[in-house]
């Protein structure tokens, strides 16, 4: 991993790869606990064969590259878990293979494996999978509903918010039951309360920079209100298009990510609102209801030139505010 | 106004939904691999931008002429060709012999900006879709933009790609190739379905 | 032991066919690659292209053999375009013979051929100086690399993304239409660009025991 910049030392232990990740494994068992509680035993076997099959998936790329493979690298077990928990816990297992291993065998290891991919693997597995096959990947059970363990699911499935949203409509869904994750929707990416409880929790362990969530969820946030899809209050606008689809929860996981955003602050700041400019652009006139993860693979190609440009600015800024001398 | 308003329509979908590089692998060659600098990058691009522009100027009323005739899709590239071939000429020999300090810094890039699939695709694809001069001429210009759009990107990857311990199967061409792949995947979101070629 | 002293010994001749071997134009040197991602969606559509490919280029490079030096450097290329456009026109003809829906299929990228890389980039450092036969066998190597990596890519693309080969339904239960999508097309051929230099490297240290070898040809 990069180098973290740290103000203070507040983690007890050695500041290696090892707790970085045991940290943001940490931080999504309650989306994991929460994704069981509504969905049953289906998610949780979902997210344990992401898991595993993401972990298996990286060795291999360790041995065909022909390096000694690090049985504690949990890397790829958070890259897995943040891929299920974009997907409706009625998504067939062979679509959640298909995406933990695109994530790990081509977009992590072709280009060097852990810390040196430009793009994040997560966000890529997920756009892989959601264009291959959209009608799985899109539609949601509503909690409570009884699902299979194996095989496909024979409950009702209906569209999420987000696609409401696209098609001009106003969600029947609550904001009070939006918040608590009571409605169909990804199963990691609905409970809202539970997302900003981890997002505090990563704060305070200093493994993401508080910048880039709070400059893309104001970036998207600024958007819904100058150009809502719904008529009528702007708050509601607000409101819906920040609580639909996985935009909360890629805020924190996705977007943060430290080997794929840029470095300096400024070119954080750059990023990260440029980030929920460009998801909520491919929300309104892209193809699939959701924006967030191929918006994130533009932004991560843009990473090196907003740490360059954003630096040159401020340090032109700096001159001309303090004269020349 | 209406064929303003078409023109620039196009234009910015030919720089972003229908990106020449990301969508039709157009232009996808060595010479968008082995850019390392943004400065010769743009050069390059504004180079081919602008070839575009007159190729399309003067293919145009020679697709008309040639959609009379019966033989259209055999007689195409030769029509197509002798156009671009002979925008190439005239720029070659007005720089060369009133702008020498021109010449010496594109004199390279002109051959490979010229015969570049996105130049002939981008005129192929306006033409097959029987696209009016306004649109062309717009669809035109974005193509050479988006194209340099795309090279940029590409450009920034492979200054990044250096960075990284790429696997050594995997260093050059593999490797960039893989980053436009994933680009190209990022941007099919825009679009989410298949173009007509 | 007899094939490694005698492929040591005919490293030159091999040269002649190097478009065959080390130095495929896909995946080695990058040429032509808007036909081998956006066309091999089939099997037939791969064929077919590399039939038209054939037409157009070695009658071309064969043609820039005899024409040698007499064009001034910088009207080459657009003599030598011209030139693959005329041949254009019988491998038009041959491909609305052998594939007549490939045509539409293939759209703008059959023309394209015309001013494909291989075409100009052999006719620039190899046909101009060399005998008519020799600039046949070299165009016809590249033709066959070329080929090999279309087929090989749209028999893969074709089982996974339609479940078919040659347009016979294979009756399998999956299928995944993103595969016939462009953007598989680059990882693909990036995947068989990261193959085809691993098996130069092995045989550069294998056979001619170069050390240095990062299986990129130049």
């Amino acid at each position: 991993m990069k180098q973290k910049i740290r103000l203070t030392a507040q983690l007890k232990s050695r500041d290696t790869t090892a707790v970085i990740m045991g940290d943001m494994i940490i931080a999504l068992l309650p989306l994991c606990v929460m994704a069981f509680y509504y969905y049953g035993l289906r998610a949780a076997l979902l997210m344990v064969t992401a898991a595993a099959v993401s972990y298996a998936a990286d060795m291999l790329g360790y041995v065909i590259r022909g390096k000694m493979p690090n049985p504690k690298d949990l890397s790829s077990i958070v890259t897995g878990l943040i891929v299920v928990l974009m997907m409706p816990a009625s998504v067939p297992y062979f679509i959640v293979v298909l995406a933990c291993l695109f994530a790990i065998l081509v977009l992590k290891h072709p280009f060097g494996g852990l810390g040196n991919n430009p793009f994040n693997p997560a966000a890529g597995g997920f756009a892989f999978v959601a264009i291959s096959f959209p009608q799985s990947v899109f539609t949601y059970p509503t909690p409570f509903s009884q699902l299979e363990l194996v095989g496909s699911v024979s409950a009702p499935l209906v569209e999420s918010t987000a696609f409401t949203l696209k098609l001009g409509g106003l969600p029947a869904h609550d904001p009070v039951q939006m918040l608590l994750g009571n409605y169909p929707g990804p199963m990691g990416a609905t409970n809202i309360v539970v997302i900003l409880t981890c997002l505090l929790f990563l704060l305070y362990r200093k493994n993401i920079d508080w910048r880039i969530p709070l400059g893309f969820v104001a970036a998207c946030a600024a958007c819904a209100l100058l150009f809502p899809r719904i008529g009528g209050s702007p708050r509601y606008s607000v409101i819906y298009e920040l609580f639909s689809g996985t935009l909360l929860f890629g805020a924190v996981f996705v977007v943060t990510e430290p080997v794929t955003g840029p470095k300096t602050v400024p070119g954080r700041w750059a990023y990260s609102i440029l980030s929920g400019v460009v998801t909520m652009f491919f929300r309104y006139y892209g193809g699939f209801e959701q924006g967030l993860v191929f918006a994130v693979l533009i932004m991560n190609a843009l990473s090196n030139v907003l740490d360059r440009e954003m630096g040159r600015l401020v340090a032109y800024g700096r001159r001309r505010l303090h004269g020349d001398s | 106004m209406e064929a303003v308003v078409q023109f620039f329509l196009l234009a910015l979908t030919a720089i972003f939904a229908e990106n020449t590089v990301f969508t039709r692998a157009l232009g996808a060659s060595r010479a968008l691999m082995e850019m390392r600098s943004s400065r010769s990058t743009m050069l390059f691009g504004a180079v081919l931008t602008a070839i575009t522009f007159f190729s399309s100027l003067l293919c145009y009323p020679a697709n008309i002429l040639l959609r009379m005739t019966p033989y259209y899709l055999y007689l195409e590239p030769l029509v197509f060709v002798l156009c671009i071939g002979i925008v190439y000429a005239i720029i070659y020999l007005t720089i060369g012999r009133f702008f020498p300090k021109v010449q010496n810094r594109i004199g390279k890039m002109l051959p490979m900006a010229t015969f570049n699939s996105a130049l002939l695709g981008a005129i192929l694809v306006a033409l097959h879709q029987n696209f009016n001069l306004a649109q062309t001429i717009g669809f035109g210009l974005g193509t050479g933009i988006g194209f340099t759009v795309a090279a940029l990107l590409i450009c920034e990857g492979q200054k990044r790609l250096e960075l990284s311990r790429l696997p050594r199967s995997f260093r050059g061409l593999p490797a960039t190739l893989l980053y436009i792949g994933i680009l190209s995947l990022a941007f099919y979101g825009l679009i989410g379905h298949q173009l007509p070629s | 032991m007899a094939i490694r002293s005698h492929l040591k010994k005919s490293r030159e001749k091999m040269r002649l066919f190097e478009g065959m071997t080390y130095r495929n134009p896909v995946l080695i040197c990058g040429f032509a690659l808007a036909p081998a991602i956006m066309v091999t969606t089939s099997l037939k559509n791969a064929v077919a292209m590399t039939l038209a490919f054939f037409v157009v280029t070695v009658p071309t490079l064969v043609a820039a053999s005899f024409i040698k030096n007499s064009v001034p450097r910088w009207l080459r290329s657009v003599v030598n375009a011209l030139i693959a456009s005329v041949f254009f026109i019988p491998a038009l003809a041959l491909v609305r013979l052998v594939h007549p829906l490939g045509v539409d299929l293939m759209g703008i990228y059959l023309p394209i051929l015309v001013i494909n890389s291989v075409l100009l980039s052999r006719a620039e450092r190899f046909a101009r100086k060399n005998k008519p036969v020799r600039a046949l066998i070299d165009g016809s190597c590249y033709t066959v690399g070329f080929g090999v990596v279309l087929c090989v890519v749209s028999t893969i693309r074709e089982i996974i993304g339609a479940g078919s080969i040659w347009g016979v339904s294979l009756n399998l239960s999956q299928r995944t239409p993103a595969v016939l999508l462009p953007f598989a097309g680059f990882i693909l051929v990036a995947f068989l660009a990261a193959f085809a230099q691993f098996l130069n490297r092995l045989l550069n240290k294998r056979i001619y025991h170069r050390s240095d070898s990062s299986g990129e040809v130049k």
